[in-house]
């Protein structure tokens, strides 16, 4: 997003009905928006030129969409969320894994995909940033110093638990598959093993949430994994 | 009546045999006998030897003995003097005869014995070209039987596998016999033993045919029994004939079953496909309007908010909610739907089930009491997660607002007992046997319910091999008892 300028959105949905919809929504929060209508489409238009953000429907009549959003992939960096009117979730994860930044299923409120937009936004932005402490609500980690505070007292964490602390902060909004969390914290060997971020999250929970058992922060994603949430 | 006229004509056969080779014997002999004084009496026994050799050609074993020892005989008799008696006057012409009768019967028999392995040879290299060129089960098996047929003029009794792996308790239609009750029962005992039984042999010798188990490599193929005429056993030379021929049928129904299962396989992966994309593009169908009408009423209640508004909400959840429940009923009725297990936290999967629909459970208390202790356990969360929240939506339609509903679990053994439970009025008496019939609605019930919800639940903890049942609790309130087999995983930090 370059400053003084409305960020632009690539939208890519088949239903012409779903496309006007999504404009009007995304217009009235005061987004550029240019439509695409297919797979083959929305490559050449994001060939030639830059957006901040896409959305991009899984259910496209010439591509299937996670080939599409591999082969955007390629080369684009900034956020893609996935509009999809499957609830399999197995294609929500592939497309996860296909490197998609969060997903939405039809039918969703505009309030939810507002929020979504703002939050891949906001964190696509922030990455580049040089400062090295996050805050979550009365949570402030410290990736260089390894040091996290809770209302400023210092909480102790174990190496595992932080490491998959930081792997949040750094994804703050983002879904991380369970497949993703064990390959980056516990190394390809355990793959399938998901009990440990199971084991791990309720660790975490219990010593940064204020209700364990009502997680405001770590939300569980049902069957897909979990998402540091970081909304207000 | 076909039986007893082909023993009749085989016995007729054979006797014309011993016809030809005495004839034989005797042609050469008068022949011979005009010569033998010119060519001396030696002679004549090789003339006769050969006669004997060529008879041995084309008849069977008896009528070649026949032949050696009328012709030794009748060379005794009427050459070896002293002329018309049996009497041998010199020891060399004793030892000449002694040697001429051995050396008939030998070459005799063992020239029959040569040309019965050609034969044998010939008649399973005939039957094996057949089922080689088959090209279904069915053929195979046909082939098959008219060959044994043939070959060991005997009736057949054919009883292949099915495809799961039972024996067909229907025989093949190309076996001539009729099974019964009592012949199946052995052929499936020699199915899952792997040995022969019933008639003439040791084990069940009570039934018509003698049961031979037609083995692959890996797996039993079916059972082929066997009557020869008259009941009588088959004799070890053509015993072992069989067991070739049985490998053979063997190897070629086991090609034909491997053929047939992987076209089975193609025909399930393509109806697979065919479902995935007719469920993918139906709900997206169904989805799409529904998401068009809720980010229209969504925008317009920004700019101008109003109770109709809400009412359009309201309804489109409904509908939402309808489409959601018709489209997880036709994946459960098309056998499609596979539970994903993977661990779980009992306790963070109840809460995010309650959490999935708190604006319905706005009104009401819900107490969520997992121990501990509780391990993890092998589900499929989103499965699960749907289970829950169908269950509290449901007690939260059916109680009073302000009601308190309290979901439990708890390992008992290797299973995990779940309950939800209310204290609202509990299900009238006669609702309880119906309450996961699909469409079923509790009369008078407010609307709002699909009538899907329930037999969703059901079939969603039918899936992981669970049970449900429903009841009213003693003290009021209606209850839900779930039932789950897991794995479990100690909660154990590394």
């Amino acid at each position: 997003m370059t400053m003084g300028k409305e960020p632009s959105i690539l939208i890519i949905d088949d239903e012409e009905q779903m496309r006007r919809l999504l404009r009007n929504t995304l217009e009235n929060e005061g987004y550029k928006v240019t439509l695409a209508e297919n797979g083959a489409e929305a490559v050449r238009i994001a060939e030639s030129s830059r957006f901040d953000l896409a959305i991009l429907d899984l259910g496209l009549p010439d591509m299937d969409g996670i080939d599409v959003l591999k082969k955007l992939r390629t080369w684009i960096r900034y956020p893609i969320i996935i509009l999809s009117a499957r609830t399999d979730e197995k294609d929500i994860i592939s497309a996860l894994d296909a490197g998609a930044n969060d997903y939405l299923s039809k039918p969703f409120r505009s309030g939810e995909l507002i929020a979504r937009v703002r939050t891949a936004l906001r964190i696509f932005n922030s990455i580049d940033q040089t400062s090295a402490k996050f805050s979550f609500g009365p949570v402030i980690v410290d990736l260089e110093a390894h040091t996290v505070t809770k209302h400023n007292e210092p909480v102790k964490l174990t190496p595992t638990e932080f490491s998959l602390l930081a792997l949040f902060v750094r994804n703050a909004g983002k879904v991380l598959t369970h497949a993703y969390l064990l390959q980056q914290v516990w190394g390809p060997k355990y793959d399938g093993e998901s009990q440990y971020t199971r084991v791990y999250i309720g660790q975490l929970r219990k010593k940064l949430e204020h209700d364990p058992n009502n997680p405001k922060y770590f939300v569980t994603e049902s069957g897909i994994g979990y998402r540091l949430s970081v909304e207000e | 009546m076909e039986n007893n006229h082909r023993i009749s004509s085989s016995a007729r056969s054979l006797l014309r045999e011993y016809i030809i080779s005495s004839g034989v014997v005797l042609g050469v002999s008068v022949v011979s006998y005009q010569f033998a004084g010119h060519v001396g009496y030696q002679a004549v026994s090789l003339f006769l030897l050969f006669a004997v050799a060529l008879l041995s050609l084309s008849l069977s074993v008896g009528p070649v003995v026949l032949a050696a020892a009328l012709s030794a005989l009748i060379w005794n008799y009427f050459f070896i003097p002293p002329h018309f008696t049996f009497a041998i006057g010199s020891p060399q012409d004793a030892l000449l005869f002694i040697a001429y009768f051995v050396i008939a019967a030998i070459t005799g028999i063992l020239t029959t014995r040569i040309r019965m392995r050609e034969k044998n040879a010939r008649s399973l290299y005939s039957m094996t070209k057949d089922i080689i060129h088959a090209k279904t089960l069915d053929d195979v098996a046909r082939l098959a039987v008219k060959n044994i047929r043939t070959v060991f003029e005997c009736d057949v009794l054919l009883f292949l596998s099915s495809i799961d792996g039972e024996l067909n308790p229907e025989p093949h239609e190309a076996s001539t016999l009729r099974s019964d009750k009592k012949e199946f029962s052995v052929a499936s005992w020699v199915y899952w033993n792997e040995k022969k039984a019933g008639r003439n042999v040791d084990t069940f010798p009570f039934v018509n045919c003698t049961y031979y188990p037609i083995s692959g490599p890996r797996y039993p193929l079916g059972v082929i029994g066997i009557r020869l005429r008259g009941l009588r056993p088959i004799d070890p030379a053509r015993e072992a004939l069989f067991q070739n021929f049985i490998e053979q049928i063997a190897s070629a129904l086991e090609r034909e079953q491997l053929h047939e299962l992987t076209r089975r396989a193609v025909v399930s992966e393509e109806s697979e496909k065919l479902y995935r994309t007719l469920f993918s593009s139906l709900s997206h169908e169904l989805r799409t309007p529904i998401a068009a009408i809720m980010g229209g009423a969504d925008s317009l209640s920004k700019r101008i908010p109003s109770e109709e508004l809400e009412e359009i909400h309201t309804a489109a959840d409904r509908l939402n909610r309808l489409v959601e429940n018709l489209l997880d009923m036709t994946r459960l009725e098309s056998g499609q739907l596979a539970p994903r297990l993977d661990w779980c936290d009992v306790n963070d999967l109840l809460r995010t089930s309650a959490q999935k629909i708190k604006k319905e459970l706005a009104a009401h208390i819900v107490v969520i009491d997992v121990p501990e202790s509780t391990p993890f356990i092998r589900l499929d969360f989103g499965l699960m997660e749907q289970v829950f929240s169908n269950l509290l939506y449901n007690a939260s339609l059916y109680t009073p607002p302000g009601s308190t509903i309290t979901i439990t679990a708890k390992m008992e053994k290797r299973n995990c007992i779940f309950t939800v439970e209310d204290n609202g009025p509990g299900f009238p008496m006669d609702a309880l046997q119906h309450l996961f019939n699909k469409f079923y609605r509790v009369p008078g019930s407010r609307t709002g319910g699909t009538g899907l919800g329930l037999s969703i639940v059901k079939g969603y903890v039918e899936a992981h091999k669970g049970t449900i049942s429903a009841a009213n609790r003693i003290l009021g309130g209606a209850e839900f008892v779930i039932s789950i087999p897991t794995e479990t995983h100690s909660t154990t930090l590394s």
